[in-house]
């Protein structure tokens, strides 16, 4: 715990979390005022559900990205800088250490993506749409579990891999991710040896938007499926066990 | 540490138990909705009149993405897909002719993808995404209907229409090549197509009748310029997919109005490539069948064109 709330600290320290989060807020206050119209269909969309869907689409898509960009040096860093040895002396395993930079990681993403709902629940506010707040938060929970599998998944491959190359499949994976329903119905509209490869790739990667789709049906009062929640959290499980998988040769 | 570890492998177990329950789900409400509402206007569709025309009398495969959902006389079973694509088709499986369908979340998100599934179908789509919903689907299903009855009890008919020199394979070819390319032919259809609404508008029988009359004078002088097997292919078109449109948009009338209806079906008067436009020009003389030969669908065996049934009135 105590490496976890150091890790955060040096996050606030380094105030990367701010900078970052100004960035996706900007881009989501130009999406939710008049100066942006977006269209589905040549039709403009206007109405709050449309809209609010729209929205959850992209803060789920930016909050999946900073959750990479968060966890992506954290770990690294840690030996670049030389303090795992100050860790090793405590007689904490290596394992454990990796898991405890990889919670704050977790944390400083989910804290970001916290920033990013509390813009939709303003825009609730203004829509005139503050009845849709309660059923937020559930939401946000599970945007949550999105933001925590990229984080974790980022943080894990930077144990083993250069970050340019963690970075790299981490991309792969919120792309791939975000546009899981799109490449999910894609792929039985091509079929034949391409649908099988984008199958393949479907199995592999996450579905994140399942999971982003879930979030918005709960704030707009439509029902769960609870598969998606639950093969979010076995992906999850399973990315943390590269925790215990991979290592670093320096210690 | 060792109760963590233990704790740590039971939530495994949790998350994995979990997610194979769960992922059983089976067919949704929705599509079960969509099947009991379809059966629910059989009455309406036998007041249509083809005889022995039944819903329950052929399975529906719905595809999920990943398996087919087999429903047949208040049973639904899990089976593997028959086709790995969405299509909306009737298939020979073990020996009967059964009905596939996409489900109807899938059809409304590929319609989100696409705009318009028409194309990758079978060309017979005549919605624009935002309106396919369950009312669109149902009607789909009854056209798909009318091929497997087409298939079950007026396969050799149908084929007979072909002719032996023309390959079911090679049909849509035949359109592209000697139909679409042909100029003199695209503008003498574009000229027959406003006839037919026309006719479809016209309030008297007799005005009707007068421009059937004339439709069919421009179809002979438009067939001079096609072969034979560009011809057999036409008529075959016209009355495979025509009547299955006609089914399709009389089941859509039967639950959203006639003013839907021709919102929906008639809109369509410009001239599309490939085979997509004779699911239109069929319908028409279908619906014009139905004012100028009432009760035509009784005796309608599909061994003659639509053509040949406007001819002998």
């Amino acid at each position: 715990m105590t490496i976890t709330m150091n890790a955060l600290k040096e996050r606030i320290r380094r105030k990367e979390l701010y900078i970052v989060v100004a960035v996706s807020l900007i881009i989501l206050a130009f999406c939710g005022s008049d100066a942006a119209t977006i269209s589905v269909e040549g039709e403009s969309v206007t109405g709050f559900e449309s809209m609010f869907k729209v929205l959850h689409i992209i803060v789920n898509a930016a909050g999946c990205l900073l959750s990479m960009v968060l966890s992506l040096r954290t770990i690294p860093a840690e030996y670049q800088e030389k303090r795992s040895h100050l860790i090793w002396i405590r007689g904490v395993s290596q394992a454990g250490y990796h898991a405890q930079l990889a919670a704050a990681n977790v944390v400083s993403s989910a804290i970001a993506v916290m920033i990013l709902y509390a813009a939709l629940i303003i825009y609730a506010v203004i829509q005139g749409a503050a009845g849709y707040i309660p059923t937020m938060i559930p939401g946000l929970l599970i945007v949550i579990l999105n933001i925590a599998i990229i984080s974790l998944l980022t943080s894990v491959l930077s144990i083993g891999l250069p970050s340019f190359v963690a970075g790299m499949i981490s991309s792969i994976c919120v792309l791939v991710g975000v546009l899981h329903g799109i490449l999910d119905i894609y792929k039985n509209i091509i079929g034949g040896f391409s649908g099988a490869i984008v199958k393949w790739v479907l199995l592999i990667f996450p579905d994140l938007n399942g999971i982003q789709g879930q979030a918005a049906g709960l704030v707009l009062g439509k029902g769960i499926d609870f598969h998606v929640i639950l093969k979010g959290l076995l992906t999850l499980y399973i990315i943390s066990l590269g925790l215990w998988v991979f290592r670093k040769k320096e210690a | 540490m060792k109760i963590y570890r233990i704790l740590y492998g039971v939530l495994g177990v949790i998350f994995l138990t979990g997610t194979i329950i769960t992922g059983n789900s089976g067919l949704s409400a929705e599509n079960k909705a969509i099947y009991e509402v379809a059966l629910n206007l059989q009455e309406d569709v036998n007041r249509i009149g083809f005889p022995n025309f039944d819903l329950e009398d052929y399975k529906v495969r719905f595809f999920d993405g990943r398996a087919d959902y087999v429903v047949s006389g208040g049973t639904i079973e899990k089976d593997d897909a028959v086709f790995t694509t969405f299509v909306g088709t009737t298939y020979e499986v073990d020996g009967e002719y059964q009905i596939i369908l996409p489900t109807v979340e899938n059809f409304s998100a590929m319609f989100d993808l696409l705009g318009n599934a028409g194309s990758l179908a079978e060309g017979s789509m005549n919605f624009t995404q935002s309106q396919y919903g369950p009312e669109e689907h149902i009607s789909t299903l009854w056209h798909e209907t009318l091929h497997a009855y087409q298939m079950s009890c007026y396969y050799s008919e149908l084929t007979g229409l072909l002719g032996k020199s023309v390959g079911e394979g090679n049909i849509e070819g035949i359109v592209v090549s000697s139909i679409d390319g042909n100029q003199n032919v695209v503008e003498l259809y574009k000229k027959q197509m406003e006839l037919l609404h026309k006719a479809f508008e016209a309030r008297e029988l007799t005005e009707k009748k007068a421009i059937v009359a004339d439709y069919l004078k421009l179809e002979q002088q438009r067939r001079g310029l096609l072969s034979e097997e560009a011809c057999a292919v036409e008529d075959y078109y016209e009355a495979i997919e025509g009547t299955a449109c006609y089914m399709e948009s009389r089941v859509y009338g039967f639950q959203k109005g006639l003013d839907a209806l021709k919102e929906a079906y008639m809109g369509q008067t410009g001239y599309e490539k490939g085979s997509a436009k004779y699911y239109t020009s069929g319908m028409m003389k279908c619906y014009l069948l139905d004012e100028l030969a009432p009760g035509w669908q009784s005796d309608y065996d599909f061994s003659i064109s639509l053509n040949e049934m406007l001819m002998a009135l």
